[in-house]
């Protein structure tokens, strides 16, 4: 037997612990994110790149609760089924800091909802939303995507379709990252039901 | 093996498009956590992708356009081996590197691992990242900080080395060199 290179290739890959079937877990993203804080507080003065982690702070585009506005095909100021509600990612040229994450702080996120993301587009990407949280009551959440060439991505989380996701937002309508959105995973599950007990 | 070295060393060839932190992070995330995961357990994954995260922020202007990935593989190898110097893990590692079949699905393939096994560090990683994170060898070059060409080498020798534990090596004369090359008679009393 005289392997080829490629099928050596092939046995070897046939032997990885992480194949492309396997989907990773998220690791805890809570500690990867300390750790950048730290950074992040440490270096901001003489740094004035934007740290994208830094999601809080960002007043970018409004959210209106229940405007149907990007549909297009629903003139009436007063939204009928199924209502929107329009939210933005954090701008790329933000420069804050994270808060480090806590029930408490979760607890106080003005908006924050259960769902799952149906389309992602050029401009935005699209939820329907399962639950609510806090702050709303709209079918849909629409988050507008700073410019078209940012892929979807809220600090480490990045959106796919199909995925269920936790999501929370700034009174002015920006999504928050710093681990106060991501995938539903059991860990933040658990944190948004302490911070919003139904 | 500095990629900030590597990189000044062919800054000129390299893309210079401006690389974001989400670009980054959106490109090399998950890959990262396999390239972690594939090479020690979950605690020291966790721990040394904060580390990376935080090099690849502060570095981020450094991250050449066009090698995003190996860049990023080259932070992850790097912090991985500090932790493990750092923290006295290699237990841990040879641990999980005991354990690495476990997690596939089809039969594993013994032989093929007591030769991977066999081998030395440069040369297990040289073919992982062949393998596993699938690179090529100018992309393994720059995880090493090593050119392209030599790269291409230490991958051929890795592969000669490998065959020769396996015994499926027959051709005499570049096989008998090779043996002289392998530590140990093991493949010797086979």
């Amino acid at each position: 037997m005289n392997d080829s290179d490629a099928d050596l290739r092939a046995r070897l890959a046939a032997l990885d612990p992480m194949p492309p079937s396997a989907v990773p877990e998220p690791l805890a993203r809570e500690r990867a994110e300390q750790i950048l804080e730290a950074a992040m507080t440490e270096s901001r003065s003489t740094r004035r790149r934007p740290l994208l982690l830094a999601a809080a702070a960002a007043a970018v585009l409004v959210a209106g609760t229940g405007a149907a506005l990007l549909t297009g095909d629903d003139p009436a100021p007063t939204a009928d089924p199924p209502t929107t509600l329009e939210l933005a990612l954090p701008a790329p040229d933000v420069s804050a800091s994270c808060v480090e994450f806590r029930v408490e702080y979760l607890a106080d996120m003005p908006t924050a909802f259960a769902g799952t993301v149906t389309d992602i587009s050029d401009a935005a990407v699209t939820f329907d939303v399962e639950r609510w949280y806090a702050g709303g009551s709209a079918d849909v959440v629409i988050v507008a995507k700073v410019d078209s060439t940012t892929s979807a991505v809220l600090d480490a989380v990045t959106f796919a379709a199909g995925g269920e996701y936790l999501v929370t937002a700034s009174e002015e309508g920006v999504l928050n990252g710093c681990g106060f959105s991501g995938p539903a995973s059991p860990e933040l599950t658990a944190a948004f039901a302490e911070a919003f007990p139904s | 093996m500095d990629p900030a070295r590597h990189r000044s060393a062919d800054a000129r060839s390299a893309a210079e498009a401006p690389t974001s932190f989400e670009d980054v992070l959106a490109t090399a995330y998950v890959p990262l956590q396999r390239y972690l995961l594939r090479r020690t357990d979950r605690t020291t994954a966790e721990d040394v992708l904060g580390d990376v995260l935080l090099v690849l922020w502060r570095r981020v202007d450094d991250i050449p356009a066009d090698a995003v990935l190996p860049w990023c593989y080259a932070v992850a190898r790097r912090c991985l081996a500090n932790q493990i110097r750092a923290e006295g893990r290699r237990e841990r590692l040879l641990r999980r590197l005991a354990d690495e079949p476990a997690p596939v699905a089809e039969p594993a393939d013994p032989r093929l691992l007591d030769a991977l096994a066999g081998l030395g560090d440069t040369d297990r990683e040289v073919l992982r990242l062949w393998a596993w994170e699938q690179l090529a060898p100018r992309e393994i070059g720059t995880v090493l900080g090593i050119s392209a060409n030599a790269a291409s080498i230490r991958l051929h020798r890795a592969l000669g080395r490998l065959r020769v534990r396996l015994g499926t090596r027959k051709d005499g004369g570049r096989g008998g060199h090779l043996l002289g090359q392998v530590p140990g008679g093991e493949e010797a009393s086979r």
